[in-house]
C-alpha cells in the first residue's frame, strides 16, 4: 500500500510528460536548449547532525520543518545565479534556523525534466530555547550550501520541484555543523 | 430498478444524446465545399503515397534589425507516405554523420558548458505539405467562410480554420477552388512552447496543378525566434521519378533501322585512345544516370540550351576545343556549387537562381570550362556499374566530384583570362560584385556555400575563387543602391516542374528594386504562384482518368 502514492505520482508525471506528444498532430519543428528564470517555493525537512537522549532513554534526532523561497536567473543558461531564503524550526530544543544565501548553479533541461546542482554561500542565523547544545540568543555566521535536485515542468509557467537534497555547512559548534535537507515544492517560470 | 438508478440511467442517456447530437449537428454544419476539400485532401495524400518526391528545406536566420544572415540550415529528404499516412523520410544529407567521433566528442564537451544551438526537426518541416498529414478531418476544426477571391486566374473560397484541439493542429486560412481542392494554406500548427521560444513556425504552403492533380509544391516559412527571424523555403519535386524510370524499365523498345548508317568500312578494331574515351564516357553516363534517377539532376531542358550557348560564347574566342561537345545540366539542389562530370558541366539550381546576369553565369561556366580545358577528368571507377548501385538516399553524397584546391586556384585564374577574351570582357565589374556579395555571407551561410559533391566557389580562406583574380574590376559594393544588383534572392530565375523536375526560365518580367532593402541577395523570400487556367494541359494526355484539370500554377 505504501507504494500506491508513488505509483500515482509516477502516472501523473507520465501523463503530464507525454500529454503534449499524444495530443499533437504535427511534430515540433523547433527546439531550444533553454530554461526560463524561475522562482520556487518549497517545503523543507532538515535533519540536524546531532541527536539527544530523551528521559526515556531513546535517541531523538533533531528535525526541523520549514520552507524556502528561491529565485534562479537563467539568463546565462545552463549557468544560473541563485538567491535563496530558507526558514525552519523544530524540536526538541525549539530551534529556529534562517539562511540567506546566494550563488551559482548549473542546470540542463531534458524535455520537461530540469536537473540542477548549486553551490550557495551566505549567512545563517539560529536560535533556540536551550543554551547547552545550541544558542539561546540569536547567533549569526557564515554558511555554505551545496544542493542538487530535479524540477519538472507541468505547463510553460508552472512546475514542481520533484526533490532537492541540500547539504548545509553551518558555523555553529566548535567544528561547525552539517545539516541535511530535503525540499519539494512548486515553481513558477518567467517568460519575457 | 429503483427510482434512483432509473434517474441516473435517464441522465446518462440524456448526456449521450446531447453529446452525439451536438457532434451530429456540428458535422451537418460543415460547409459542403469543406467536406469535399477534406475528401480531396485525403485522396491526394493517398495518391502521393505512390510517389517518392524529394523535399528540400532551406532555412536562414537573419538579424531582426538589418536582415544580415546569422546562420542557415539545409536538409534534402526523399519522402514516402506509407499506408498509415505517416512520413517515412530519408535524409540525403545528414550533417551529423559527416562529423568524426573526435569532433562529436569535442563539440559535446564544449556544449556541456554552454547553451546548445537551436535545434530543428527536419521531418517536422516536411509535414507542412498538408494541414494534417494523418488525414484531414473537418470535425477537428471550426471552419468559417470568409470571402471569395481570385488567386491568379483561379476563383477560390477563403476559409478561416481554428483547431478544436490544441497543440500540433493547423490554425490559419484555406484557399479552396471550386472543385474542392486545397490550393493554398497559410498558418501554423498551433503554437506550442512560448511566445519567445515557439516550437512551430508560421508557413504559407502552395499547391501546383500538375499531371491532373494539385500537388504540394512549395512552402515559405517565417517565424521570429530568439536568434532573429527565421525565413525558409521548402521545395518539392520529383513526383514523377518512380513512374518515369518504371516506364523505362517496362517498355519494350523498338528501334527503327531505316536510317541506320553502315560503318563497317571503318573496321571492327578500335585504338587505345578511343577505348579510353569510351571508358570515361561510360563512367560519365553512369554518374549522370544515377543522379537523374535519384532526382538530384534535372532532365535536359530548355534552360540547358541557354547555358550551352554561354559555353560556345566562351569557347570560340578562347579557341577551346574538346573531344566531345561540352553541355551543361542543372542540379536541382540549393547549395551553391558547380562541377564537371566528363564533358558535362553541372550547376546547382541555387547558384543559377542567385546569379543576376549572363556575365555572372558565364564566370561560373568559365571556371568549370577551365577545369575541362586542363583535363577532362572523371573517376573511371564509376564505369563499373556496381559502384553506382547504392540507395537513392545516398546518391547526393556518394559522388565526390569536386576538384582539388590547386586545380580550383588554377581554374579561377584561367577563367578570368577566358572572360577577358570573351564578349563578357567589359562586364567583369558585375561579376566582381556577385562574388563580393557572396563573400559577405561567408561564415554565416555555411550550408548555402557548402557543396554537397562539387566545387565550392569559395576558397578555404573564405574568399571567392574568382574574386582574387578580379582585382582590376572591383567596383564598390553598394547595398543601399537599388540600381546595383549584385546577387538575386534564392528562387529567382528558374521554375521547376514538381512532376517532371524540368527546369525552365521564369518568364515573369524582373522588377527593379525600389530601395536597397528590396534586393535580398542570397536570401530566402516568400513564395507566390500565379495560378491560372490551362485547359491545354488536359490535352497532353498526362492526366489521370476521371480527373478534370482546371488550373496550373506559374
Amino acid at each position: 500500500m505504501k507504494r500506491v502514492p508513488f505509483f500515482c505520482i509516477a502516472i501523473l508525471l507520465l501523463f503530464f510528460g507525454t500529454g503534449e506528444i499524444l495530443s499533437a498532430q504535427a511534430r515540433k519543428q523547433l527546439g531550444y536548449d533553454w530554461q526560463p528564470s524561475q522562482v520556487s517555493a518549497t517545503y523543507q525537512f532538515t535533519l540536524d547532525d546531532y541527536s539527544f537522549q530523551s528521559e526515556s532513554g531513546s535517541v531523538q534526532r533533531t528535525r526541523l520543518n520549514g520552507g524556502g523561497l528561491e529565485y534562479a536567473s537563467r539568463k546565462l543558461y545552463p549557468w544560473e545565479a541563485v538567491v535563496s531564503a530558507q526558514y525552519s524550526g523544530g524540536q526538541p530544543l525549539g530551534q529556529h534556523l534562517l539562511t540567506l544565501e546566494g550563488g551559482a548553479g548549473y542546470c540542463r533541461g531534458y524535455k520537461r525534466w530540469v536537473p540542477f546542482g548549486r553551490v550557495l554561500a551566505g549567512t545563517a542565523r539560529t536560535s533556540s530555547n536551550d543554551d547547552m547544545y545550541l544558542y539561546k540568543g540569536a547567533k549569526w555566521g557564515f554558511a555554505v550550501g551545496t544542493s542538487a535536485g530535479v524540477d519538472f515542468k507541468l505547463t510553460p509557467h508552472f512546475g514542481v520541484r520533484a526533490f532537492q537534497l541540500q547539504n548545509q555547512y553551518l558555523p555553529f559548534g566548535s567544528q561547525g555543523s552539517v545539516y541535511w535537507s530535503f525540499s519539494s515544492g512548486i515553481t513558477y517560470h518567467f517568460h519575457s | 430498478m429503483s427510482l434512483r438508478y432509473r434517474s441516473v440511467a435517464y441522465c446518462v442517456v440524456a448526456l449521450m444524446l446531447t453529446a452525439f447530437g451536438g457532434e451530429w449537428a456540428k458535422a451537418q454544419a460543415v460547409d459542403p465545399l469543406v467536406v469535399k476539400m477534406a475528401a480531396n485532401e485525403n485522396e491526394m495524400l493517398r495518391t502521393i503515397g505512390k510517389y517518392t518526391p524529394l523535399v528540400e528545406t532551406y532555412l536562414q536566420i537573419v538579424k531582426k534589425s538589418d536582415g544580415t544572415p546569422v546562420s542557415d540550415h539545409y536538409w534534402l529528404h526523399r519522402i514516402e507516405l506509407n499506408r498509415a499516412i505517416a512520413i517515412n523520410d530519408t535524409l540525403y544529407n545528414d550533417p551529423g554523420k559527416q562529423q568524426s567521433r573526435f569532433t562529436k566528442a569535442m563539440s559535446l564537451a564544449t556544449l556541456s558548458i554552454r547553451r546548445m544551438p537551436m535545434s530543428f526537426s527536419s521531418s517536422g518541416f516536411v509535414e507542412m505539405l498538408s494541414p494534417d498529414i494523418h488525414g484531414f478531418d473537418p470535425k477537428n476544426y471550426a471552419i468559417e467562410f470568409l470571402h471569395n477571391e481570385f488567386l491568379g486566374g483561379v476563383r477560390v473560397a477563403v476559409y478561416e480554420v481554428t483547431p478544436a484541439k490544441k497543440t500540433g493542429y493547423f490554425r490559419g486560412r484555406f484557399w479552396i477552388d471550386g472543385d474542392g481542392h486545397l490550393v493554398r494554406f497559410i498558418g501554423a500548427f498551433t503554437t506550442g512552447g512560448t511566445d519567445s521560444h515557439p516550437t512551430f513556425t508560421h508557413f504559407d504552403s502552395w499547391r501546383y496543378f500538375v499531371n491532373g492533380m494539385w500537388l504540394p509544391a512549395a512552402t515559405y516559412i517565417e517565424q521570429t525566434v530568439p536568434d532573429g527571424v527565421l525565413h525558409g523555403q521548402i521545395r518539392i519535386w520529383g513526383y514523377g521519378l518512380e513512374e518515369k524510370y518504371h516506364e523505362y524499365s517496362s517498355t519494350s523498345v523498338t528501334v527503327s533501322v531505316d536510317n541506320a548508317v553502315d560503318h563497317s568500312t571503318e573496321g571492327v578494331d578500335v585504338d587505345q585512345m578511343t577505348a579510353m574515351q569510351e571508358w570515361k564516357n561510360l563512367a560519365t553516363d553512369n554518374i549522370i544516370d544515377r543522379m537523374s534517377r535519384s532526382g538530384v539532376l534535372a532532365p535536359k531542358g530548355s534552360f540547358d540550351k541557354i547555358l550551352d550557348q554561354i559555353v560556345v560564347n566562351l569557347s570560340i574566342p578562347n579557341n577551346l576545343t574538346f573531344a566531345e561537345p561540352v553541355h551543361c545540366r542543372i542540379m536541382l539542389t540549393t547549395p551553391i556549387e558547380a562541377t564537371t562530370v566528363g564533358n558535362t558541366i553541372l550547376l546547382s539550381k541555387g547558384l543559377i537562381e542567385t546569379l543576376p546576369n549572363e556575365e555572372s553565369i558565364a564566370s561560373v561556366i568559365a571556371f568549370e570550362l577551365a577545369h575541362l580545358s586542363k583535363k577532362v577528368s572523371v573517376d573511371t571507377q564509376y564505369a563499373f556499374a556496381d559502384s553506382t548501385l547504392f540507395a537513392n538516399k545516398e546518391a547526393n553524397k556518394s559522388f565526390a566530384l569536386g576538384h582539388s584546391v590547386k586545380d580550383d586556384d588554377d581554374a579561377a585564374r584561367a577563367a578570368v583570362e577566358m572572360l577577358k577574351k570573351s564578349m563578357y570582357a567589359d562586364k567583369l565589374d558585375n561579376v566582381s560584385l556577385y562574388y563580393q556579395q557572396m563573400s559577405l555571407g561567408v561564415g554565416k551561410l555555411r550550408e548555402l556555400y557548402h557543396p554537397a559533391m562539387g566545387d565550392s566557389l569559395i576558397s578555404l580562406g573564405g574568399r571567392p575563387w574568382l574574386l582574387a583574380h578580379l582585382e582590376d574590376h572591383s567596383p564598390r559594393l553598394e547595398p543601399d543602391n537599388p540600381r546595383q544588383l549584385a546577387a538575386l534572392p534564392l528562387g529567382s530565375n528558374l521554375v521547376v516542374d514538381p512532376w517532371s523536375s524540368e527546369v525552365r526560365l521564369n518568364d515573369a518580367p524582373r522588377l527593379m528594386p525600389l530601395t536597397g532593402d528590396d534586393k535580398h541577395p542570397f536570401a530566402v523570400v516568400p513564395v507566390y504562384f500565379r495560378l491560372r487556367f490551362t485547359p491545354a494541359s488536359a490535352a497532353d494526355g498526362a492526366n489521370r482518368p476521371g480527373e478534370t484539370p482546371t488550373a496550373q500554377a506559374n
